[in-house]
């Protein structure tokens, strides 16, 4: 058997297979996933193990914007992955920092298509046959077959006469089969008006799926279906059959799981959380306002969801947010907008100045902060500014969607407004509102919310603080719920101190020391420092951080070591802990 | 398949005394060796059965409700439950189940509070009321076995003898790598405790067996009631532990993403990385 090549795009189901709110089990190559769609039809393609304690994700609930796991009930959002709810500690702020492993997932040509490696394009389907040009594509039911996939071709070859009736042909020889690369196969009559285009799946060594879709001149209708499973079905008990001798259970304690070897290298080959992406276009959108689009290399573009961000550590050094302004279909590049603020501290400034074509950026993706959630509810999307980038991702979403909604965009003039094709295709859905001051704007907003009943609605917004309080307080002036108002402010968000003081950090092994500022981490000081320290949990629970102190008086916060390691001072969690003394010698 | 030293030179679990009938040979798998065992009016005989011409005579010992056996020659000394002695206890067996997970996955489980909520709804835990207050863990270096405290949880209906909901104290104490027991507000005498042990046979190293005994201060449920509570339980359990992956426990620490929640889990891997436990786990 031929090796096979892992970065291609491989079809795993079909979108009859994710219906809403079901998480459906995949097998590719040994490889488990749990593949689930989101209420706004994003599809994920995720690695079947909670990172918690391993229990497979099938068994969890699709809420809809989360997969919650059914051992411990913590919830892993849409996109990333990223946990966001642990039920054992309800009032954290960073819950965990946990993430499901998940694979690239496209929906496309009828399929649900992943990869094991990092495929170059788009998923491509068996080219239609020319003379099928005008033809309806219908897709039919998946078969399972317990048998490796040679063997399932070659009794597909071999026994064309199950497919007669499928046809209508009166003879086998009416029939054609044609196999293309490993794992593709087109079905046809000699005439050509109807062919059947099969999608060898791969599941383990025992088992192949074949996903089918029937090409007709008008709609296909039930007798083919019919016709088509009973034919499968046939094929399925030759195939197994055939298969080498059955296996006999002596001991059931004596069954091994086959492994396969694309298995275990895939469980180390995680997409990685900090991607290396170069600008392959960079636009002026606005006398302030920029465009870039950021190609990852050497990895397809992650499952996103509207409203996320991405961080960028920019040319002069410092980590900023942009939104994602992305439409759901285009998953080449991260699209953002970046304005050049007046008193930038050098991020925006850097960007400006300094990004052009080719440049290459490192980007990391967190949890997204302002997801959108449906309801059911008519959305209100507001935007102000450069808010304007999460809203409109939002807002692109929703019309590719078809669900109705209003986008409302405060701006000083036209020539202040970026991104203008992409709202001017939002069509009636959007209203500019052009160098209205605050008390209009307010006057205005009023107006735009006193239209639907309070409960009827859900607001977004997304701009400067003074217009993101406004929109709140004239939506909870007209009654509208606080929970259906959700927005999100563009400034670096601070996480808990755990040092007040300052104090200095030197490695015993090479001399070198530096200062934890005050609201760091001593492990955060060491990582900007560029001192290697594995870390995993960074809450002071599973000991991989655990670091040798030389000395220091040490002020503990994690519950990993011991009451004797503790006091020994020989020994800090540098992700909890810190230093109470003006100095800590670390044996690094 | 090697077998480590603290694994071979203990004694495991095979059988609930109350399913050993008298003069019958049993036949079973421990560490991967098939083992058979026989109980007369003598006490109970045990072998390691190699081949059809390699057969050696193993140490037995019935105690706590189960029979165990032991492969070494000199077997480590065997942890002492003095409740077992107190005459006004009930010892009896939930039941013998096989399960396709590493035996360590089993007992992890039993010293988890946080899936309560979740796995054992409107049992020993429900929602919203799923937060796992801090609780103490220490190491006992004397005896060599880990001891949780102060663990509380709000649960619906504790036990089999619960009449309402209460909130269930729970002390863990793990003995071995393979036994752990817990120990549970009583209802009828709240100044006791009823215990639960959780003694696991491992099979090999992605199968167990797991024997669980009750020794209960209770004079108001009937046997068959107390097994089903327990029983139902366990087959909640049963549903997670087949489908946990990998099958085999990850000791590395940074495999698993714990919580503080998680501080007697930890403990556990950590106690067997650094005692040099290999059967059952995944070393990285």
């Amino acid at each position: 058997m031929n090796k096979v090549d892992l970065n291609q795009w491989f079809p795993i189901a079909t979108p009859e297979d994710l219906p809403k709110r079901h998480v459906f089990h995949a097998t590719l190559m040994g490889q488990e996933m749990a593949v689930w769609r989101d209420d706004n039809g994003a599809v994920n393609v995720w690695e079947n193990r909670c990172p918690h304690r391993g229990l497979r994700l099938t068994l969890g609930a699709n809420t809809g914007t989360e997969l919650r796991c059914q051992y411990h009930g913590w919830t892993y959002e849409t996109g990333t992955g990223g946990c966001t709810f642990v039920p054992a500690h309800r009032e954290a702020t960073e819950p965990s920092k946990a993430r499901v492993n998940s694979f690239p997932a496209r929906e496309k040509h009828g399929l649900i298509w992943t990869s094991l490696g990092q495929p170059a394009g788009e998923p491509i389907s068996i080219l239609d046959d020319a003379q099928l040009v005008n033809a309806v594509k219908t897709n039919l039911h998946s078969t399972v077959v317990g048998t490796e996939i040679d063997n399932l071709i070659s009794v597909l070859r071999s026994n064309l006469t199950a497919f007669v009736d499928v046809f209508g042909v009166s003879d086998v020889d009416d029939l054609h089969l044609k196999t293309m690369q490993q794992d593709r196969a087109i079905l046809v009559t000699k005439t050509g008006a109807v062919a059947i285009h099969l999608y060898l799946q791969r599941a383990t060594i025992t088992k192949t799926l074949v996903h089918a879709q029937v090409l007709t001149p008008g709609r296909s209708g039930y007798e083919l279906q019919k016709n088509f499973a009973f034919a499968m079905n046939s094929i399925r008990r030759l195939a197994e059959a055939q298969t080498a001798e059955l296996i006999t259970i002596k001991d059931i304690s004596d069954q091994t799981i086959e492994e396969v070897e694309a298995v275990k290298e895939n469980l180390s080959k995680a997409p990685p959380t900090q991607y290396l992406c170069e600008v392959v276009t960079r636009t002026q959108e606005t006398g302030d306002i920029n465009s870039y689009w950021l190609k990852p290399i050497g990895y397809p573009l992650p499952a996103f969801s509207a409203g996320m961000h991405v961080s960028i550590t920019t040319p002069d050094g410092c980590i900023r947010q942009y939104s994602l302004v992305n439409a759901p279909d285009e998953q080449e590049s991260f699209i953002i907008g970046v304005k050049k603020e007046l008193q930038s501290r050098g991020g925006s400034k850097s960007m400006h100045e300094l990004v052009k074509v080719g440049t290459q950026l490192k980007l990391t993706l967190p949890r997204n902060g302002f997801p959108f959630v449906p309801t059911g509810k008519r959305p209100i999307l507001v935007a102000g500014g450069i808010g304007i980038t999460p809203i409109l991702c939002m807002a692109q979403a929703l019309s590719q969607q078809g669900t109705p909604f209003e986008i409302h965009y405060f701006a000083r003039g036209a020539e202040h407004v970026p991104f203008q094709d992409r709202l001017t295709a939002l069509g009636a859905s959007l209203n500019l509102h052009f160098g209205l001051g605050p008390d209009e704007t307010r006057a205005k907003l009023a107006d735009i919310m006193w239209e639907h009943e309070p409960n009827s609605i859900d607001v977004y917004t997304c701009g400067p603080q003074p217009m993101i309080e406004t929109v709140s307080a004239v939506a909870l002036e007209h009654g509208v719920a606080e929970d259906s108002i959700r927005f999100e402010f563009f400034s670096k968000k601070n996480d808990t101190p755990v040092s007040d003081e300052e104090y200095e950090v030197e490695l015993s092994k090479t001399g070198h020391s530096f200062v934890v500022p005050s609201g760091s981490t001593l492990l955060q000081a060491c990582l900007d420092n560029n001192v290697q320290i594995e870390a995993s949990c960074e809450q002071g629970v599973c000991g991989t951080c655990m670091t040798a102190v030389v000395s220091g008086d040490i002020e503990h916060h994690d519950t990993y070591l011991s009451k004797k390691e503790r006091e020994s001072g020989k020994w800090i969690m540098p992700c909890v802990s810190r230093c109470k003394s003006k100095k800590i010698v670390l044996d690094l | 398949m090697s077998v480590d030293e603290v694994i071979f030179n203990d004694w495991h679990p095979v059988a609930a005394l109350d399913d050993v009938a008298s003069d019958k040979r049993y036949r079973c798998r421990l560490l991967g060796r098939t083992v058979s065992y026989v109980k007369s009016a003598e006490g109970v005989t045990a072998l390691w059965e190699q081949g059809p011409e390699d057969i050696k005579h193993i140490h037995a010992k019935e105690i706590y409700g189960v029979l165990w056996l032991s492969f070494a020659e000199k077997p480590t000394e065997m942890f002492d439950i003095p409740e077992f002695n107190e005459p006004d206890r009930r010892v009896v067996s939930a039941g013998s189940v096989r399960v396709n997970v590493s035996g360590l996955r089993a007992i992890e489980n039993f010293l988890d509070m946080a899936h309560f909520p979740f796995v054992h709804t409107d049992i020993l835990g429900a929602e919203p009321l799923t937060e796992v207050e801090p609780y103490k863990v220490h190491h006992d270096e004397e005896k060599d076995e880990i001891f949780a405290t102060e663990c509380r949880f709000p649960q619906p209906k504790g036990s089999a003898t619960a009449v309402e909901p209460i909130d269930m104290q729970y002390i863990y104490r793990i003995t071995r790598p393979y036994s752990a027991i817990l120990y549970k507000t009583c209802p009828p005498q709240p100044e006791r405790w009823d215990a639960l042990g959780l003694f696991i046979q491992p099979v090999d190293e992605d199968w167990c067996i797991a024997h669980t005994i009750m020794c209960y201060v209770d004079e108001v449920n009937s046997d068959q009631q107390l097994r089903h509570f327990q029983q139902t339980i366990f087959g909640q359990d049963l549903m997670i532990l087949i489908n946990q992956v990998p099958k085999r426990l990850p000791l590395a620490a940074s495999r698993e993403s714990p919580v503080r929640a998680d501080v007697l889990a930890t403990a556990y891997r950590r106690w067997m990385r650094e005692k040099g436990v290999q059967y059952g786990t995944l070393r990285d």
